[in-house]
């Protein structure tokens, strides 16, 4: 590697273009990734004193990761890369799992938990030579907005220390803002890829909901649940997810959480070329802002944009907050009656508690719960439970259904006249660390997230100027179920021609 | 829209739902428990109206009518006694007792004895 680029560098540099030094030899892989390792300590919970360190980004870090690049740099050097991101570093969120490694979801119920089976995700990213650096923060079990629910403690935004970086994916989306790696995976149940993205001002990217394989992601709602890519551009969400989908064939598909009749995403530039093809022409698209009762962002630049283009109704939309707070309980309930305090870690679950003493069954089942899981975590299996109990689910889960049924329609019938739909990403900036104390008040950080995950449709949170904070602000992007291609193509010229405009 | 009367939960409701959900809820987190699910069941109290054929959206596989032919049939019993004859015939341990079982089990020992099938 030359000496002559530094760190600083190196990281302002993003997934494909760090790719391209890999291949002209100006950089290798195991170099950057120990200066990566390096940096991304300092901002990594102690497990040894059990404290959050620095901004808190990432909860764990793995040294096997060196040698891992050590082998890209052989790959490179015979000529022989195994994709276009290959030995490029990243990120992954701390819900999925690579086998014999821990996986905490950000909970003291699963802290010593040693995943028995890798994510499809992840064989595909070690397929295709990514170096997975580590895992980051989250809420517990991915349940918030703010990673203030973490059993480990808040992600600072790197932005502004004394905000949060958002949530679920709180730690992917700082750790792409802080440059303490170039990519990173999160998963969007309600928007937790795209409300820290813009939160932290990077691009996060929810596909379509069967685009990715869920496999091996620790569930919260399966219905919602969707694994993206976090970057700071889009041609990098692209090729990433390019290497993670799986669609079509059945040898890419690895698992039956996908969809076979779906095409696979646009081809990325191949190895020796850097020629993008788009699928479709954006200046052909038809866009449409969403007609919202709430008020936006006041007289900012985000507002300016979406005045642009000819507004249009989309039935419910910001009720989907109310299905969505209906729905997503209920499969939570349901998914985490599975820990129990028997199938997993029985003895480190011990360790974990000196309360968890007795030796009944149905005592250890209960205590287990109760003392590790978190607040929020308590609070959506009491309220899943009781919306689907008897005689309230007719009442509250089935009519929830029947309303997200009518909110799939209602995308259905705006696709007949338009391409791409947008609207704000989050309803203001970040905001300061303990300063939403309901949690009714944090839910809303959801409302124009969530109607994407309960019509499965693909959308993308791009940074779109400044909040009377100074912090980011973010546009986003939605398509019709299965249009990813059409949706990032979009994304892509739409940042361009921003770029251009400055 | 329709507007669900907004449930409250009491203390012991709350006891009983922990219960049910597996949960033992000490008397320090009750009260903050209590107090933001109550005002959870109050945001999602707009609702859409359901049971009716306006409000019904297709989904992947079925229309209002398939749906209404698959409805379960309240009226009818759920299910059936055995004769004890038959019951002694096909079960002889458990004859003595007064044993119930649902109709598709009956059914099938109708069809098994018409067609002399065991398998």
């Amino acid at each position: 590697m030359s000496q002559a680029v530094s760190f600083a560098e190196i990281r302002q540099l993003d997934g494909l273009s760090l790719a391209e030094r890999y291949r002209t030899g100006e950089l290798k892989p195991s170099q950057v990734t120990k200066l990566y390792l390096e940096a991304a300590a300092e901002h990594c919970y102690d497990s040894q004193t059990d404290r959050p360190r620095g901004l808190n980004i990432y909860l764990s870090l793995r040294q096997t990761a060196l040698s891992e690049a050590l082998a890209a740099d052989w790959r490179y050097a015979a000529g022989q890369p195994l994709s276009p991101l290959d030995g490029v570093p990243i990120a992954l969120k701390d819900n999925l799992m690579i086998e014999g490694e821990v996986v905490t979801a950000a909970s003291r119920y699963l802290a010593k938990h040693v995943a028995g089976y890798s994510a499809t995700v992840v064989k595909k990213l070690q397929q295709a030579g990514l170096i997975i650096l580590g895992k980051t923060n989250l809420d517990e079990f991915a349940m918030g907005g703010s990673t203030e629910n973490s059993a480990f403690g808040v992600t600072a935004n790197p932005l502004d220390p004394s905000r949060v970086a958002g949530g679920s994916s709180g730690g992917a989306a700082a750790v792409v803002a802080a440059r303490l790696a170039p990519l990173a995976l999160g998963s969007d149940t309600g928007g937790s890829i795209r409300q820290p993205a813009a939160f932290c001002g990077v691009i996060g990217f929810k596909p379509s909901y069967g685009r990715v394989s869920r496999y091996g992601l620790i569930a919260m709602a399966s219905s919602l649940d969707q694994i993206g890519p976090l970057a700071r551009s889009v041609a990098d969400i692209r090729a990433l997810m390019k290497i993670i989908e799986s669609v079509g064939q059945e040898s890419d598909r690895l698992d039956q959480t996908t969809r076979a009749d779906w095409a696979p995403l646009a081809s990325q530039p191949s190895l020796s070329s850097t020629e993008f093809e788009p699928q479709a022409d954006p200046a052909r698209l038809r866009v449409a802002t969403i007609d919202l009762e709430s008020s936006g962002q006041g007289d900012s630049r985000l507002n300016q944009v979406l005045a642009r283009w000819p507004k249009t109704a989309i039935d419910q939309f910001e009720l989907a907050i109310n299905l969505y707070y209906l729905i997503c309980p209920v499969e939570v309930a349901s998914n985490l009656a599975r820990f129990d305090g028997i199938r997993y870690d029985r003895q480190s679950l011990a360790q974990s508690s000196t309360a968890l003493q007795s030796s009944g069954l149905l005592a250890r089942y209960l205590q287990s719960r109760s003392q590790l899981l978190g607040p929020e975590v308590k609070r959506r299996i009491l309220l899943g439970t009781y919306t689907s109990s008897a005689g309230y689910a007719e009442a509250y889960y089935q009519r929830a259904l029947v309303g997200r049924r009518q909110l799939k329609q209602a995308f259905e019938n705006a696709w007949q006249s338009v391409d791409i739909l947008a609207c704000p990403t989050a309803p203001g900036e970040a905001f300061e660390i303990g300063s939403l104390a309901r949690p009714i008040d944090l839910y809303c950080q959801d409302l124009y997230t969530v109607a994407a995950n309960l019509a499965g449709l693909p959308a993308i949170a791009l940074p779109c100027g400044e909040g009377p904070a100074g912090m980011p602000l973010s546009l986003q992007l939605m398509a019709a179920s299965g249009n990813d291609d059409q949706l990032l193509t979009f994304a892509e010229q739409w940042l361009k021609e921003q770029y251009e405009q400055k | 829209m329709f507007k669900a009367t907004p449930q409250t939960l009491d203390r012991d409701q709350l006891q009983a739902l922990a219960a049910l959900a597996r949960l033992e809820l000490s008397e320090a987190e009750i009260p903050a428990l209590q107090d933001s699910i109550n005002q959870i069941l109050l945001m999602v109290a707009d609702l859409p109206p359901t049971e009716s054929e306006l409000s019904y959206m297709p989904d992947e596989t079925l229309t209002w009518t398939e749906l209404q032919a698959l409805a379960i049939n309240e009226t009818a019993a759920a299910s059936v006694a055995i004769q004890p004859s038959y019951l002694a015939e096909i079960a002889p341990a458990w004859s003595e007792s007064a044993l119930v079982v649902p109709e598709v089990i009956d059914q099938t020992v109708a069809h098994q004895k018409t067609t002399g099938s065991t398998a």
